[in-house]
């Protein structure tokens, strides 16, 4: 088969198919900066819808959103704010997970410093909420670590 | 901004993310849970975090130190200091809250991956005691007081090997012909006496020329350097680098670029 002119792989899309049956076109450009999505690419061809088990359609879309605008243009700051603003806890994680999944690098950068961002200077007990991580300490274990360490208190904000 | 908490992390992504806060809210957040307490103290945790936040210009940190004279006493402190705060605004207020006061008079010896190492002594009516530690102002903990016993005309450099994840404080002392150097091993008790120098730092031309801690050494990457005089090899005094290699403790030499190796002559 005879091989096309490489101009036109610029302007080549990827169907991706989410974890519960929906397809969405990716620039064959942003696919590659999913590192998951170029390894099946690589070994399905891409020509083929690529499967993507662990990402669904609620956030699939915020994600090429954000690539798209990474080969069309820069990523500022205003952007990245803008990206994440109407987004609660639980959709930053999810979108955070998805970015861990599929490998892309830069939105997984961003998504880490957004979360540690919302978890400065917070709460003990905000963070446990966050996490959903069970509090193992005695109540004499825990007073005992805080009075050790009574300066890392002061100046927290205060939980919603 | 409405907060359900029902997806959960893995504790490795959480690990990414602790590893960008800072020292203060990662000490705090030990107290979350057991398990949590203890990956926060893991080394290979801190290693992470040490290599993000000099990645990261919000976390990096530069430690003022300053001594304040008010009639007899002398108090010294010192503060973290983020930079990016003064690259913002040259001129900032420090807040008290943050200082870390020192109980005694100190000398700065060297500073390496957020630690401060100083050579201390109290001043009072018994002959002064001396000692060294090390500080790390981002945790607010210090270091046993490390005595040592051998005279005075000793210098001290601080540095880190990383292949054995240890801090040390080089000694030494170097005359004319003469020299003789030790290391301590933060987390030990003793001082080790090692190979001399196979060239001996430059000390001083005379006595005003160059004061005493000029040629202390320069910490880097695993290794100290000197500057020292050597004639072996052309048998004229030329400025050579004497190189102690941290984890093997011997040394390497290096010659200096042609030019910037003559000796100065001082009439």
């Amino acid at each position: 088969m005879a091989q096309e002119a490489s101009s036109s792989t610029s302007s080549k899309t990827i169907s991706l198919k989410t974890g519960d049956g929906e397809i969405f076109e990716i620039e064959a450009s942003a696919a590659k900066q999913m590192k998951t999505v170029q390894r099946l690419i690589d070994d399905l061809g891409d020509d083929i819808t690529i499967p993507l088990h662990n990402v669904f359609s609620k956030e699939l879309p915020k994600i090429i959103e954000y690539y798209k605008k990474d080969i069309t243009g820069e990523i500022t700051k205003d952007f990245e704010a803008e990206f994440v603003k109407d987004l609660n806890d639980d959709e930053v994680k999810v979108l955070f997970l998805a970015a861990n999944y599929l490998d892309a690098n830069k939105l997984f950068e961003f998504l880490s410093q957004n979360i540690a961002d919302r978890l400065e200077s917070k709460s003990v007990e905000y963070v446990r909420k966050y996490f959903g991580v069970e509090n193992d300490f005695t109540p004499e274990e825990e007073s005992k670590l805080r009075e050790e360490r009574a300066w890392s208190f002061r100046g927290i904000k205060e939980d919603e | 901004m409405d907060r359900n908490n029902s997806v959960f992390l893995p504790i490795e992504l959480i690990i990414e993310i602790l590893s960008l806060l800072s020292v203060k809210d990662i000490l705090r957040f030990k107290c979350v849970s057991k398990s949590w307490n203890t990956l926060t103290s893991d080394s290979n945790f801190i290693d992470k975090h040490l290599k993000a936040s000099s990645e990261n210009p919000h976390l990096t940190n530069l430690s003022i130190s300053w001594y304040q004279r008010q009639t007899q006493t002398v108090t010294w402190n010192v503060v973290p200091f983020p930079v990016h705060r003064l690259l913002k605004n040259p001129s900032a207020n420090i807040s008290s809250d943050d200082f870390h006061h020192m109980e005694n008079s100190s000398m700065f010896v060297g500073s390496c991956n957020g630690l401060l190492c100083f050579h201390s002594w109290n001043r009072g009516p018994e002959p002064p005691f001396k000692f060294l530690h090390i500080s790390n102002p981002a945790t607010r903990t210090r270091s046993q007081q490390i005595e040592y016993t051998f005279g005075k005309d000793f210098s001290f450099t601080f540095g880190y090997d990383a292949s054995s994840r240890t801090y040390k404080i080089v000694a030494f002392r170097a005359d004319q012909g003469n020299s003789e150097v030790k290391v301590f091993n933060l987390g030990d008790n003793c001082w080790r006496n090692i190979q001399n120098f196979p060239v001996v730092p430059y000390n001083r031309l005379d006595n005003c020329m160059f004061p005493r801690w000029f040629n202390n050494g320069v910490h880097f990457c695993g290794t100290i350097n000197w500057l020292a005089l050597d004639k072996s090899i052309t048998h004229i005094n030329k400025f050579v680098i004497v190189s102690m290699d941290l984890s093997t403790e011997t040394y390497k030499q290096f010659m200096l670029p042609l030019g910037l190796d003559e000796m100065p002559i001082f009439s």
